[in-house]
């Protein structure tokens, strides 16, 4: 959200810059008796001027406002979620941290490392994370026997990372045959 | 065929289990994100205000013949023309509005990195400072020779008088985690420690694994 906010803010900043520019510069050619430099307020006043406020076309204006009015300001006011989970160190001026994007590539590193297992895909949060590994066997114990030795390989990444809170780790084994 | 199984999380290990478990992604400038996120709230509850006036007097909530009369009406003109303060008014919002965005565009660019780092302060020898690049270069330069690593990226920020060193660490997958943060904090920092005689430097280390975690063979 961070970098949306960024980029938003430039582009609206710009924006925004642009339309302050053009005000003034409207504002002091119609003072000198000059016609509109750049802003088209001829045509924008006449359809206000013709239009109703219930014109289908206000009524839309007005809902697109609101919805975004209110999308923004939800996005803006909902708390930021702590993606950054930290490692336990024995220094404490030392603060380290892994994604929990980098978490769910690494649980899937260590899924599909195992012998039998195609792909692996995985979600992590602070609390919990789901890993999906894929199978291409049709003996379903065999599969399971897979599933279970790749689950030991993601739970040893796991704790091997001493995170100051492991995440709870839940596989799921699909069986693909082909 | 589907099985799922539930691991119970382990317990937490016995060292440095202080602190908060999850941190907010760090940035170069807390300040500007905290300015992005009031203005941008601002200008939703401005937008969402607007709208919601908008409807209700297509509602009729401001009086029954107002629906149906124009978006611009007539007494609205006639008050513009009848006020010779109303185009000067708006030539100023206009002016401040291009400079409040030109400020907000402005300090997009804002960052609290440290440049230079004072060393040691002589009013008769003289002030000796390090460029903070000359350090970073350092740091990166042997985390980046570390196994399991593909590239490190380090900066200083802060003040130059408590600078914090910041360092994110591409990993190729390879290494345990674990083991290379630990290399990390008593190598590289430890070093930079050192070269700078704070051994109380605090840090900030990032490690990341990108989808495609490259194999270079080192």
């Amino acid at each position: 959200m961070r970098a949306v906010d960024r980029v938003l803010a430039v582009l609206l900043a710009a924006a925004g810059l642009v339309l302050g520019v053009l005000v003034v510069v409207e504002v002091v050619a119609a003072a000198v008796d000059r016609g509109p430099v750049a802003l088209p307020y001829g045509p924008v006043a006449a359809w206000l001027r013709g239009t109703p406020w219930s014109a289908g076309a206000a009524v839309a204006v007005a809902v697109g406002l609101l919805v975004l009015g209110l999308l923004l300001l939800l996005a803006e006011l909902a708390p930021r979620r702590r993606t950054d989970l930290v490692l336990t160190g024995t220094d404490p001026a030392v603060t380290t941290t892994l994604s929990t994007r980098s978490l769910g590539r690494l649980l899937e590193v260590a899924a599909t490392a195992t012998p039998g297992v195609e792909r692996a895909a995985a979600r992590a949060r602070a609390r919990r994370a789901r890993l999906s590994v894929h199978v291409p066997l049709r003996d379903a114990g065999e599969v399971a026997r897979v599933g279970r030795e790749a689950q030991a390989n993601a739970t040893a990444a796991l704790e091997e990372l001493q995170l100051r809170r492991t995440p709870r780790l839940r596989v799921r084994t699909r069986q693909e045959t082909r | 065929m589907t099985t799922t199984e539930d691991r119970p999380a382990p317990a937490p290990a016995p060292g440095g289990t202080r602190g908060p478990a999850a941190l907010l992604p760090r940035t170069r400038a807390r300040g500007v994100v905290r300015a992005n996120r009031v203005v941008l709230a601002l200008l939703g509850l401005l937008l969402a205000a607007a709208g919601a006036a908008a409807l209700a007097v297509v509602l009729g909530l401001f009086g029954p013949g107002l629906p149906d009369r124009p978006v611009l009406d007539a007494p609205v003109g006639r008050f513009v023309d009848a006020s010779p303060w109303f185009w000067p008014v708006v030539g100023v919002a206009g002016a401040l509005l291009a400079l409040l965005c030109l400020w907000w565009l402005l300090v997009q660019a804002r960052s609290d990195r440290v440049a230079r780092l004072p060393l040691s302060r002589d009013p008769r020898r003289g002030d000796t400072e390090l460029d903070a690049a000359a350090l970073t270069g350092a740091v990166e330069d042997e985390v980046e020779g570390y196994r399991g690593v593909t590239r490190a990226r380090a900066g200083l920020s802060g003040a130059g008088t408590a600078p914090l060193l910041t360092l994110t660490v591409t990993l190729d997958g390879r290494v345990d985690a674990g083991a290379l943060h630990t290399r990390v904090v008593d190598g590289a920092i430890a070093h930079a420690r050192q070269a700078l005689g704070r051994p109380d430097l605090p840090a900030r280390v990032e490690l990341v694994l990108p989808r495609r975690a490259r194999r270079d063979v080192r």
